[in-house]
């Protein structure tokens, strides 16, 4: 049996992610990036394949995406991760219009036509606003765990509305709705529809389609998946695990691209 | 009229050497220091060249692509302001050598911070403001435009000491024109795929005619031609036919600023063909002159340097969006990149429409704001990879289902 490995090198972690090659999914780990993209994405990969008792022998090939991708180990090839996201997402759910990723510092939104094919994608520039970098630094401010965020956020009471996007601003503001002695949980579902609000603007580049796939940690936040389900007003789909979808799509990009060659 | 700088090396060299030469290095420099003319610093593409040359003047285009003058002009201008008005204010600041040896500038008012340059130059050199109107389109803003191409030329005429002569102009607009043809010619050749030549060194060549003599710089096209055709018939292509084809539109590029050519080029795609000031504009068009009377050639002259300009300083601005889909059906282009330089609004704000005309006709766009600094090459790298997978996906998805 031949296994196919993708490993994306994210900012904040690295994923690696093994199909067989009926496309399954065998095994993933998740792994934080720190200060070596080469060593980290060793680690992820060697951990998905001790959980299945496999040998980095029994790869036929890895590809590699992600900020780091071309510091990988053992890749056949680099792709980059908006390629890799709208392959997984589409993978996942076969539907899919429209791949919004979040991840640890930046977001993307990814148009793929019927086929799965990307038609256009938009990126934020150079700024934490709507990333997991913006949901870490309120939970802090907040002391709140970012495991509980979403889950209390939608408990809110009532709606606020925050007037700044920008992280380091958004603080400021929920330091003084704190002082103000304003609801935790409030706060919290406020935080997510402003990032949800700025998601939307960076989707509406690209144009909203009738079946949204998030994927990247961000969409583990049920109170931000929440809030941009009411401003999108469409499906949306979340996969068991968003964070690998990346890894997934490069790990379907390595069998795709290794059967094309055997065919060749 | 012209004075010929000829070097004998010039003709047992490369002819691609050559603009390298001229763009990269001082020689143009040492040349214009050791000519007698008068040299005349002008900013984007506006000014009228003709009546610089037809007294016998020198102009050389001072819009600069430094990152280290940006970086300079800070010390004069705000941070806030994009890197080419702050690296033309930076030549000023350290004492460039191009700028030292200019006998006066001329600034035309396209945007604030050109219009604020014109402030700040003046304590350095004598400068002519050159006004645009808004809207090239009305007939008042054209009769507008040729009184202010009549006073450059009594401008000029005062400052050189001497009278505009109508043999002088003609000879002028017959040299440029044949520069221009020249170019065309050489735009032929960059239609035709797979490539013989990057589109670094075809903007180089382009960049070459920002100080070069005009005559030597046309001879110096031919040259090229002749060598990029056997080069063609020799089968030296620098890429494969599969390799994509891109199309820049937006904010100038100028040497030393070629991040995102270089980004581009070094992903295994061709920039085929730009649109920019700083590149293809700046030669497409000739001056038609109906008969070689004075107020003829005046009138011709400024017809040329302002209806076709595709400078989104101008109110209405569809001439830019037909121009990028008429070079994107003769350059066989695949993929359009929008360059917008931070932190101006102009081609930030066009840059939306153009990429939703080109969403309507099936051109994939990608719209990336960047500046002189080199910080963000990675996250450009990242993008223009992306959009590279994106236009070869698209074409193979199509291929596989015809």
């Amino acid at each position: 049996m031949s296994y196919y490995g993708g490993v994306d090198v994210g900012s904040v972690s690295c994923k690696a992610a093994i199909i067989d090659a009926s496309k399954q999914l065998v095994a993933s780990a998740i792994v934080p990036t720190g200060a070596s993209c080469r060593e980290a994405a060793h680690k992820a990969l060697s951990i998905a394949l001790q959980r299945n008792r496999l040998s980095i022998k029994d790869l036929a090939a890895v590809v590699a995406t992600g900020y780091g991708r071309d510091s990988v180990e053992h890749r056949l090839f680099s792709v980059t991760e908006i390629t890799c996201h709208a392959v997984g997402a589409t993978h996942l759910f076969p539907k899919t219009r429209l791949v919004i990723d979040i991840g640890g510092q930046d977001c993307k939104a990814i148009r793929v036509d019927e086929h799965g094919v990307v038609i256009d994608f938009a990126m934020n520039d150079k700024c934490a606003a709507g990333t997991g970098r913006f949901f870490e630094v309120m939970a802090r401010a907040l002391e709140v765990d970012l495991g509980d965020f979403g889950a209390m956020s939608l408990k809110a009471s009532k709606q606020i509305r925050l007037s700044s996007v920008c992280t380091v601003f958004a603080e400021s503001e929920v330091i003084s709705l704190i002082a103000q002695g304003e609801r935790v949980e409030n706060i919290l579902f406020g935080l997510c529809l402003s990032a949800a609000e700025r998601v939307k603007r960076l989707a509406q580049k690209v144009g909203i389609a009738e079946e949204v796939t998030v994927t990247g940690g961000v969409a583990k936040n049920v109170g931000f998946i929440e809030a941009l389900s009411q401003l999108l007003g469409v499906k949306m789909n979340i996969p068991e695990e968003p964070q690998i979808v990346g890894a997934l799509g490069a790990a379907l990009i390595a069998l795709e691209k290794s059967e094309k060659k055997a065919n060749a | 009229m012209i004075v010929f700088h000829r070097k004998r090396s010039d003709f047992h060299m490369e002819a691609m050497a050559y603009f390298r030469e001229i763009v990269t290095t001082d020689r143009r420099i040492q040349e214009l220091k050791e000519s007698p003319r008068m040299v005349v610093g002008v900013f984007c593409n506006f000014v009228p060249e003709e009546i610089i040359y037809g007294l016998s003047a020198i102009p050389v285009r001072l819009c600069s692509g430094d990152f280290e003058l940006a970086r300079l002009g800070e010390e004069v201008f705000p941070r806030d302001v994009c890197s080419l008005a702050k690296a033309s204010v930076g030549m000023a600041v350290g004492n460039h050598p191009l700028f030292e040896r200019l006998d006066f500038v001329i600034i035309p008012t396209p945007c604030d911070a050109k219009k604020k340059l014109c402030n700040v130059f003046r304590s350095y050199k004598q400068v002519h403001v050159l006004q645009l109107p808004p809207c090239k389109h009305e007939t008042e803003a054209q009769r507008f435009w040729v009184e202010q191409v009549w006073k450059l030329k009594e401008k000029l005429e005062e400052l050189t000491g001497k009278k505009l002569a109508k043999n002088g102009l003609k000879e002028a607009i017959l040299v440029l024109n044949r520069r221009r043809e020249a170019f065309m010619r050489f735009l032929e050749i960059r239609k035709l795929t797979p490539p013989v030549i990057s589109g670094k060194e075809a903007l180089m060549v382009t960049m070459a005619s920002f100080y070069d003599d005009p005559e030597r710089w046309t001879e110096m096209v031919l040259r090229l031609c002749e060598e990029l055709e056997e080069k063609r018939s020799n089968g030296q292509f620098i890429c494969d036919i599969f390799a994509p084809r891109v199309l820049i539109t937006g904010a100038p590029l100028v040497y030393p600023n070629f991040k995102l050519i270089d980004i581009i080029e070094s992903a295994k795609a061709v920039v085929a063909i730009d649109d920019l000031c700083s590149g293809t504009q700046r030669l497409y068009q000739p001056t038609i002159v109906k008969e070689w009377s004075m107020k003829e050639m005046i009138r011709a002259i400024a017809e040329r340097t302002l209806l076709p300009s595709m400078c989104p300083c101008f109110v209405e601005n569809e001439d830019r969006i037909n121009r990028v889909n008429q070079l994107v059906e003769e350059f066989q282009v695949d993929g359009v990149i929008h360059h917008n330089l931070r932190i101006c609004p102009l081609f930030d704000i066009e840059s939306a429409s153009i990429h939703s005309e080109l969403k309507r006709r099936n051109v994939p766009c990608l719209v990336l704001s960047t500046d002189y600094t080199y910080e963000d090459t990675q996250q450009i790298r990242n993008r223009v990879e992306a959009f590279l997978e994106m236009i070869l996906g698209r074409i193979a998805a199509s291929k596989g289902r015809h």
